[in-house]
């Protein structure tokens, strides 16, 4: 016989961890499920080695091998391995319309009604726009050239106190410098009876009468079964979806839209060739998220920028190299020579986000396992082309060469994984309701970044958070 | 995976004659001649064709003393063979299938195998083969990480003059620690 308890939480991060506490504090006894392993400070390291990011990270190829996605494994989930920055999402987010004319956030969610929740998770996470001098000579080295293009360019807000600028921000702070959910909400929870299984991975769930059981595998391997009241999933917009069609012969009435609508936040990386002359941006001084962010063509594109610092390893991840000429390859002799030549003082790297529609998907294979593909539309290519054009812009405005990243010119965003679950009133447009009730199974939520119904504008952490402190508060309200 | 007769995976098998110093009597990568220092890593010297093949792709990705005219270390001195026999990645199982892809690609372009041509042949067979198995992609972050990672050695990072991880940059002028730019928003957040 199954064990049975009020709620039961499928993933640990932002998704997870908040209703974890939240319903905590309601008097209801929570287990949550984590497929990682609590990992804490004295466990991180200063590196990018494969096996050890393989040890945070579940990383997963499209299908076509251009574009790859990861998914934090260890407690706390993203809120422990992203780079920091806490943004609201701007109110023309809530507004976005795609070019079928659908308006893909439902009525009942604006940025009006966003804020309270924003203001929940900042005031816990102790996020603060950072000062000038604690912006990176990167970062300081971006504003500048839009300075010099007389547009603006804004400090950024992140949940750290007294950074050292190591620069090591997505493999784990190891100077518990960056306030997680391991240090706010997680214990927090724990205190109030909330228990989190690490190292337990949700495969599938089905229908129970007065609620739902939740098949797992955990640490050492067995099959267990856990049935809760209510179930929330929140792990992750890649794993979400694919538990949910594993399970769509336990439940027949999924909307079709489960893992459709995949949308990466319009994330495309560039770097940039700096002229000589300037102050050297040190690259690899500095947190990953280089601590500003520019504003000043949201209006025209619905685009904004931010720079990043990059430790040496940033040339095996990303394929950097130059449109023609020498260098146009992303390794070989002349681009370890531009390398060599211009790193750490003049290569500086940017990334775009902007208001995309949805176009990519995730799925599974026959036995179970999660695919990801986006497909390379006319539509994405036009919208990369309007982003290049905008870096070009700023690019040739301050005398600087821009660089590509991947061979086609266009380094699909890894971390910003949105809406295979989204949000919305019409079954046949949305998995959830505005508050992330699925449709047709009352008590199953799901309140992680897939089901944030498109792209967020900038860094898409801290909506994803105040959303789930918002349905949580649905839930604690209603259910 | 190559065994020895002691069934020791090929790996463990250069790790503990290494031990014993018999490793140094291996033809190691190394740069000009150089004696091999306190700091040198202990990189997997390529003996089959499989491995011979491997260190010319890992050469072709961060070209080493060997073919850099400027006589500087590359993925081949920084142990690229170490990172691809390693039991935790995925390359060894499909070792065999992959030099068959470079192989293939080098004798239809040039009639030789992939070990045997120059840089710039060897460049146009990677490419070859990346247009028959986008997967290769995968391979050559994997031997760009053995340089520019550097776990194995940090000849990549000394190479780039990058001081490595410590304990931050707060006393080090990190910072211009002066405005840059006019901002729009007062907080941060647009409305």
């Amino acid at each position: 016989m199954a064990e049975k308890v009020d709620v039961v939480i499928v993933g640990s991060g932002f998704g997870g961890g908040i209703p974890a506490l939240r319903l905590a504090e309601d008097g209801r006894k929570v287990v949550c499920l984590e497929w990682g392993k609590r990992n804490t400070a004295k466990d991180f390291l200063q590196s990018w080695d494969p096996r050890y990011l393989a040890t945070l990270y579940n990383v997963l190829n499209s299908r076509d091998f251009t574009m790859w996605v990861r998914r934090a494994r260890t407690l706390g989930g993203g809120s422990v391995l992203f780079s920091g920055a806490c943004l609201r999402s701007p109110r023309e987010v809530f507004d976005y319309v795609d070019l079928t004319g659908y308006k893909v956030w439902p009525d009942e969610i604006t940025r009006e009604v966003m804020n309270p929740f924003y203001d929940l998770v900042e005031a816990k996470l102790k996020i603060r726009q950072v000062r000038w001098d604690e912006v990176p000579k990167a970062g300081g080295t971006f504003a500048k050239m839009l300075a010099n293009l007389g547009k603006t360019c804004d400090r950024t807000c992140f949940d750290y106190e007294n950074c050292l600028q190591c620069g090591f921000c997505e493999a784990g702070c190891t100077y518990s410098r960056k306030i997680t959910l391991l240090d706010t909400y997680i214990p927090e929870a724990e205190s109030l009876g909330a228990e989190f299984r690490t190292e337990c991975e949700a495969f599938d769930l089905e229908k129970e009468p007065g609620g739902y059981r939740v098949r797992y595998q955990d640490r050492y391997g067995n099959w267990q079964e856990i049935e809760g009241g209510l179930v929330i999933l929140a792990a992750s917009a890649i794993e979400t979806p694919c538990i949910l069609l594993r399970s769509r012969a336990h439940l027949p009435n999924l909307s079709s839209q489960v893992g459709k609508n995949y949308n990466n936040n319009g994330d495309i990386a560039f770097y940039f060739l700096l002229p000589e002359g300037w102050p050297s941006a040190e690259l690899y001084k500095g947190r990953t998220n280089a601590a500003v962010m520019c504003y000043a063509f949201w209006a025209e594109h619905r685009i904004t920028f931010h720079p990043g610092c990059n430790p040496p390893g940033i040339f095996s991840a990303v394929e950097i190299h130059r449109r023609a000429g020498p260098g146009s390859l992303p390794w070989g002799l002349e681009h370890k020579q531009m390398v060599k030549k211009y790193y750490p003082d003049r290569m500086l790297g940017v990334l775009a986000i902007g208001l995309i529609d949805s176009v990519g998907e995730v799925g599974i294979t026959e036995d179970g396992r999660p695919w990801v593909d986006i497909p390379m539309t006319a539509y994405l290519q036009n919208y990369i082309s309007r982003v290049e054009g905008v870096m070009q812009t700023i690019a040739e405005g301050n005398g600087a060469e821009l660089l590509y990243t991947a061979l086609d010119g266009y380094e699909h965003g890894d971390a910003h994984c949105l809406a295979t679950c989204r949000m919305g009133r019409d079954p046949a447009r949305s998995v959830c309701d505005p508050y992330g009730e699925v449709h047709s199974y009352p008590g199953l939520f799901v309140s992680d970044g897939s089901t944030i119904p498109a792209g967020t504008g900038v860094n898409p952490a801290l909506t994803i958070a105040a959303n789930a402190e918002r349905i949580a508060d649905y839930i604690v309200k209603n259910r | 995976m190559t065994t020895n007769p002691n069934n020791f995976s090929r790996r463990e098998f250069i790790i503990k004659i290494g031990k014993f110093s018999l490793v140094l009597t291996l033809p190691l990568p190394a740069c000009g001649g150089k004696k091999k220092t306190e700091n040198a890593p202990v990189c997997l010297a390529a003996l089959t064709h499989d491995e011979k093949t491997f260190s010319a792709l890992a050469d072709t990705i961060v070209p080493g003393c060997q073919t850099d005219p400027s006589g500087a270390p590359g993925a081949v001195e920084a142990c690229a063979l170490n990172l691809i026999y390693d039991d935790k990645m995925p390359i060894v199982e499909v070792a065999t299938l992959l030099v068959s892809l470079l192989d293939g690609a080098a004798r239809d372009l040039y009639q030789r195998d992939f070990v045997d041509l120059n840089l710039e042949e060897r460049t146009q067979a990677v490419l070859e083969s990346e247009k028959r198995l986008p997967l290769l992609s995968w391979l050559l972050k994997l031997i760009r990480s053995a340089f520019y990672v550097g776990y194995f050695s940090d000849i990549g990072l000394k190479y780039l003059g990058y001081p490595g991880p410590n304990l931050g940059y707060v006393n080090l002028g990190f910072s211009f620690g002066e405005k840059m730019s006019e901002e729009l928003t007062p907080d941060g957040n647009l409305p």
